[in-house]
């Protein structure tokens, strides 16, 4: 399994937290209650994010926020 | 964005940081022009014009105090006149429907003060009238940071603006920084996000912790469907901030 890396500056929901998000649909549809509940995670450029959302994973690594390390080539990630 | 009417409590003027409101400006005016060329030829029965592609910008600001304390009008104008083809160009921020995250502003990529018009008349303060003319791009776009003083780190992710889908061709961003005290260092920053709960850097602004100050920054690329802005902060202080973004 290969490694996340962060190219620029990353915040997301921890995984802990991230269910309260995505229920309620995203960060800006949170109400402010829910938003206290919300636990958010900083990653510099560079830093590991293998924690990231699943569902901004693929959308990051294609934009190049975040990249693959140590994977080989035509293996599954 | 709500729609309607606006009045002039809406007004937005930011002009290098100077918030340039608080000097009682009572009128505000920005104006495109575009350059046509008359095209009439034999055969025509009315006169034609066609548009040569040029647009001229113009941005005049009147009625406001002549204004000599630190942030006020005089210290904004008085050296800035241009006076040589090598002169600063000046980072402006325009908008007529207030300080609203989500609500339009426009940025312009190079403001030259071109008059600065002090008047002294009987019965009344002595007013500033000034008019800028632009030399680079007029970029209309939207608030991210409504002007706002903070005092810790922040972010906008919970009101960020939502575009619907995301933009192929970058775009540019503004920030305006009007005061600030007592921090060592402070990044304010343009995040975007796809879904609305990863948020990415987009452009990171200068370092900075001086006031007044302002900055226009573009990004080619991509930009995704949901924007915020980000302020990081180092010490204890206070800096009071504005950010909007124009996608291209």
């Amino acid at each position: 399994m290969s490694k996340l890396r962060a190219t620029v500056e990353l915040t997301y929901p921890t995984p802990a937290t991230l269910k309260i998000v995505t229920a309620a649909g995203g960060v800006s549809r949170l109400t402010p209650a829910q938003l206290e509940r919300v636990v958010f995670k900083t990653v510099l450029a560079g830093g590991s994010c293998d924690d990231l959302p699943a569902i901004s994973r693929d959308a990051l690594i294609a934009g190049g926020q975040v990249v693959q390390v140590g994977a080989k080539k035509g293996a599954k990630s | 964005m709500a729609a309607g009417k606006f009045g002039p409590a809406s007004g937005i003027l930011l002009l290098d940081g100077y918030n340039l409101l608080a000097n009682k400006v009572t009128g505000l005016r920005e104006k495109a022009s575009s350059q046509l060329t008359d095209t009439t030829g034999i055969g025509d029965t009315f006169e034609e014009q066609t548009p040569t592609g040029l647009t001229t910008l113009e941005v005049a600001q009147e009625g406001g105090f002549f204004d000599t304390s630190t942030t006020g009008s005089h210290a904004a104008f008085n050296a800035s006149v241009p006076t040589s083809p090598q002169a600063t160009v000046r980072t402006l921020c325009v908008g007529f429907a207030g300080q609203t995250t989500g609500y339009p502003f426009t940025g312009f990529e190079g403001a030259y003060e071109q008059d600065y018009s002090v008047t002294a008349e009987m019965g009344n303060l002595q007013k500033a009238d000034v008019t800028y003319t632009m030399t680079g791009a007029r970029s209309a776009g939207l608030i991210l940071q409504p002007l706002a003083t903070k005092t810790a780190d922040w972010n906008t992710e919970s009101t960020s603006v939502d575009n619907a889908a995301s933009s192929a061709a970058g775009g540019v961003g503004f920030m305006q920084c009007t005061a600030a005290s007592g921090f060592s260092a402070f990044v304010g920053s343009i995040t975007h996000s796809t879904d609305d709960t990863t948020f990415a850097s987009l452009i990171a602004f200068t370092d900075n912790v001086t006031s007044p100050y302002a900055e226009r920054k573009e990004v080619s690329g991509t930009v995704n469907r949901y924007l915020a802005f980000s302020g990081n902060v180092t010490g204890s202080g206070s800096i009071t901030i504005f950010c909007g973004f124009s996608r291209s």
